[in-house]
């Protein structure tokens, strides 16, 4: 198997590593959606994750699948030589309990986007076509990434992410620096490369398992759960997954911190990362100004 | 069984399902009276629709929740040849699809806007009938087909034809709470729920256990429900003066009456349910002739345009929302609903008209049919036959000529009969060309709406840039439900740009027009011209994108490559506009008291729409696009 990019090796992003980390710790928040340019590392933390989950596979969804491979369908070797109908299953049924990673999420085929909301919204893939009739489960971690310069998503699809990350290109020169240096190093050895980082991936591991042990024992107050509803109400966010969503993405964001209390600015972090997606989007708005809104609306609360 | 129950999870209460009484009502009532004909569920993302179809079916011990999946194919939702017995035996036995597993269930269509329309109509045909008559793939069968119709749809993601709403018995418009208190319990016993699903159910049991007999009480209860002659005239009275097209909306409404009495433990129909059912059986039907109305009027409106530009969207809207106010008084009854607050009346009421709104997502753009005869689409935004292989699978046909895109299921059907008598080799099944069955499957289009801006130093160039881009950005807010793609190319000097490229992004639109060059010359021929073998590269790519132009000009050509007069050149690219299959809106941007009237010999030449650009109020071009073009 190729090697990969360690996770902890990746170069500043410190937004996006924690994002991804969040998900690993509490899948329950339901993936992430990640926007930004060509070559920001977007794809390798993904992959790299999977260094991450020990028990858990990465399933590609190819933007160019074909309906029949993503829900499965009759197995056409199988009819020919026996005359008996059997389910091949598609991606979806690899997907159950793994994580499902859509590159350029905004790309795929319309059809395709229905069936992966039907599919995520019940944790079930029900297949009734082709003439055969066959369901099974399929829970998975949602991860897309995505250039929007390349064209919208559909609002539907946005809200099925748990939460959106936009990263762009690192600035600082002497970082700059550091990632062609890393990349260099890793082409040439890989192995070497990943060993560097051994110590610090295993800090990594341990810090997600004391995480996860803390996480059902995280208390979220009364207080908390009215500040997440006055944010998403003041805010305009669409339906209830916001606020749920927010509130687990906050009781994850304390376990890592090592808190067994869901504070206040736990919920705005989690704020932040939960509902740039979901709030209305008006002309000349870039995806950026939802986070300036948040911001307004502290400083309006605080006068 | 459901696959939840197989693999042994435990679904959320309905019980515990706060608020979305409406949705909770018009369910039940459906349980109790599966003739009122289904429900359909509207709403935004994340308003527990789906939660509450899927815990009703858990509540009910003798009701499943059948589930019709998206990527259904018509064979396995009628039900086709048994195929493995056909093969074996060479008989022609009929295997039941999901319509036979649904009856007396409830049959559940998840965001069923964006299901094929063939497949919905179908669907609602068997319902309404109640018998499943299944005459396919040498098949003749038919059985008993009775079940309640439960649908969902985010109306973001497009609308219904007025003529499939109809038919759905009732119909709620799903809102997310907007009061704190409500929100908070939500996410409070979501999470309860999540904690520990066994401990929450159980909590629940007694309070499932008192609805559920409440349930069968009514049931028994409904044959016995009185509807007197007087409350029978009040439902006739409130449907006609709803406008209600046909008699569904009557009809369901005295029979959700029925029920509802019967769940109140009544022995006749009061005043007080048709109130309550009165919304649930006519909001979707109300809506009905008003849009049809609207409709009307943006076709005379079309044919008066040129005479009437100034009649706003905005005086529509108050006569409209006079019809409404006026339903209420005239009806001289109580208004909306007894249990509600006065405010939360108002605000239904300001919903429902944003709803009509969302539903002219069905009537969008629609092309001149004639000029667009080429293309295979129907114009319309919506969903369409296709021909790539490309799309959903929704059914077969007999293929003509060269075969492509094979449906073996349907072509192995065919094939299965004739297998007893074909000479074996060492495959089990024979296929013969005549078995050969092909795909139909279906996609959805959105047009490419192109910009063609006139740049040069004439008057007002700035004010014609600006509204070229405030209604590209106004297009493109709407661009992934419609499908559309927008692009602006601009001309001035001796040269036409494309600077933005057909998209459906905001964010490069945002980046590309952000500084656009004005000065120079007018080279109108060579715009026209090289917007032409942009549409055709286009054409080339993606034939089922149907063009369409929005040229902002004031007509004054003024440079031409070579020696001819560059007026004439101009004309002469108008003429052979014309005949392609591409919709032209000239928007005339001449300003001042004198007038050439350059611009509208143009829009003659290339039979293009017209409108003046200093009619509109700022902002409103994206608008009057949209309007033309219905």
């Amino acid at each position: 198997m190729q090697t990969l990019y360690p996770f902890a090796g990746i170069v500043g992003q410190e937004q996006m590593k924690k994002a991804l980390i969040l998900n690993v710790i509490n899948p329950k928040i339901g993936g992430i959606l990640i926007r930004g340019e060509k070559g920001t590392a977007k794809s390798t933390g993904v992959r790299a994750l999977i260094n991450l989950l020990p028990d858990n596979k990465v399933i590609d969804l190819p933007i160019g699948a074909t309906e029949d491979r993503v829900v499965g369908t009759i197995d056409i070797e199988h009819a020919l030589k026996n005359g008996e109908k059997k389910f091949e299953a598609g991606i979806l049924a690899n997907a159950h309990n793994n994580l499902l990673y859509v590159d350029e999420v905004n790309l795929l085929d319309d059809h395709i986007v229905d069936i992966l909301l039907d599919v995520a919204a019940m944790g079930v893939n029900v297949v009734e076509r082709e003439g055969v009739s066959y369901s099974h489960p399929s829970k998975f971690i949602l991860v897309g990434t995505m250039n929007p310069e390349e064209g919208d998503l559909r609002p539907q699809l946005l809200d099925r992410f748990g939460m959106t990350i936009d990263v762009t290109g690192e600035l600082d020169l002497e970082k700059r620096v550091e990632v062609i240096k890393r990349r260099l190093a890793f082409e040439e050895n890989a192995e070497e490369f990943v060993m560097q980082f051994q110590e610090e991936h295993k800090q990594i591991v341990a810090k997600i398992k004391e995480a996860q042990q803390l996480l059902p024992k995280v208390k979220v107050l009364d207080k908390m759960l009215e500040l997440t509803a006055e944010i998403t109400l003041d805010l305009g966010v669409d339906g209830h997954r916001a606020d749920i969503t927010m509130i687990k993405t906050a009781s994850t964001i304390a376990a890592y911190d090592g808190v067994d209390e869901v504070k206040r600015e736990h919920i705005l972090e989690a704020a932040e990362l939960v509902l740039p997606h979901r709030m209305r989007r008006l002309p000349f708005d870039n995806a950026v100004l939802s986070a300036t809104a948040l911001d307004k609306w502290l400083e309006e609360k605080s006068c | 069984m459901s696959i939840e129950k197989e693999i042994g999870h435990k679904l959320y209460p309905f019980t515990a399902i706060v608020g979305q009484d409406q949705v909770k009502r018009a369910l039940l009532l459906n349980v109790i009276c599966p003739q009122i004909g289904g429900v359909l569920l509207s709403g935004q993302k994340g308003t527990a629709k789906s939660t509450i179809v899927r815990s009703l079916g858990d509540l009910l011990p003798n009701k499943e929740v059948i589930t019709l999946p998206l990527n259904a194919t018509e064979d396995r939702i009628l039900g086709s040849i048994d195929l493995e017995k056909a093969l074996q035996s060479g008989e022609q036995h009929f295997e039941a699809g999901i319509l036979a597993k649904a009856h007396n269930q409830i049959l559940y269509i998840d965001e069923v806007n964006l299901l094929s329309e063939s497949l919905v109509n179908t669907i609602l045909d068997v319902a309404a009938s109640g018998v499943n008559r299944v005459e396919r793939e040498g098949i003749s069968h038919e059985h008993p087909c009775r079940f309640i119709l439960v649908g969902t749809m985010n109306p973001e993601e497009g609308g219904l034809k007025p003529q499939l709403l109809d038919r759905f018995g009732f119909f709620v418009d799903v809102n997310a709470s907007d009061n704190i208190r409500e929100r908070v319990e939500i996410i409070s016993q979501r999470l309860a729920y999540e904690a520990n699903p066994q401990l929450f159910c159980k909590q629940q049991k007694e309070k499932q256990e008192i609805l559920l007999d409440q349930i069968n009480r009514a049931e028994n209860k409904l044959k016995g429900i009185d509807l007197d002659d007087h409350v029978l005239q009040l439902i006739a009275d409130v449907c006609t003066k709803a406008f209600c097209a046909g008699h569904r909306g009557d009809l369901a409404l005295a029979l959700g009456t029925k029920a509802l009495a019967a769940f109140r433990n009544k022995s006749k129909v009061d005043l007080k349910e048709v109130m309550d059912v009165r919304d649930l059986a006519l909001l979707h039907r109300l809506r009905n002739l008003q849009q049809e109305q609207q409709e009307q009027q943006n076709e005379n409106q079309q044919e008066e345009q040129e005479q009437n530009n100034e009649s706003s969207q905005n005086e529509k809207k108050e006569e409209d929302q006079d019809q409404k106010h006026s339903l209420d008084q005239e009806m001289d009854i109580p208004p909306m609903d007894f249990d509600l607050p006065k405010k939360e009346e108002q605000t239904q009421k300001e919903e429902l008209f944003d709803m009509a709104d969302a539903y002219q997502i069905g009537n969008i753009l629609e092309t001149d049919k004639d000029k667009l005869q080429r293309s295979k689409g129907s114009g319309k935004r919506s969903k369409t036959k296709t021909n790539l292989k490309m799309g959903r699978y929704v059914k077969v046909k007999h293929p003509k000529g060269k075969i492509e895109d094979l449906a073996f299921d349907a072509t192995l059907r065919a094939a299965a009969p004739f297998q007893k008598i074909r000479k074996s080799n060492d495959l089990k099944v024979i296929i013969e060309p005549s078995d050969f069955r092909k795909k139909v499957r279906e996609k959805r289009i959105g047009n490419t709406i192109l910009f063609l801006v006139d740049a040069s130093g004439s008057m007002g160039v700035q004010k014609r840039m600006i509204e070229a881009k405030t209604a590209v950005f106004s297009l493109l807010q709407d661009a992934y439900k419609k499908r559309d793609r927008v692009a602006l190319m601009s001309f001035r000097g001796e040269e036409a740009e494309m600077l933005l490229p057909p998209t459906r992004s905001i964010d490069l639109a945002y980046k590309k027009l952000q500084d656009i060059k004005t000065g120079g010359r007018t080279p109108l021929a060579l715009a026209l011209d090289q917007m032409m073998s942009h549409l055709k590269a286009l054409g080339v790519k993606d034939k089922e994108l149907l063009p369409v132009i929005v040229l902002l000009t004031d007509g004054k050509a003024n440079w031409v490559d070579g020696k001819t007069n560059p007026l004439e050149s101009a004309y002469k690219k108008a003429e052979e506009l014309s005949n392609e299959p591409v919709k032209i809106v000239l928007v005339d941007t001449e300003t001042g008291f004198l007038k050439l009237g350059l611009g509208s010999n143009l829009a003659q030449k290339m039979e293009a729409d017209y409108i003046r650009l200093d009619q509109l109020r700022a902002g409103e071009l994206a608008q009057k696009v949209k309007e033309i073009l219905n």
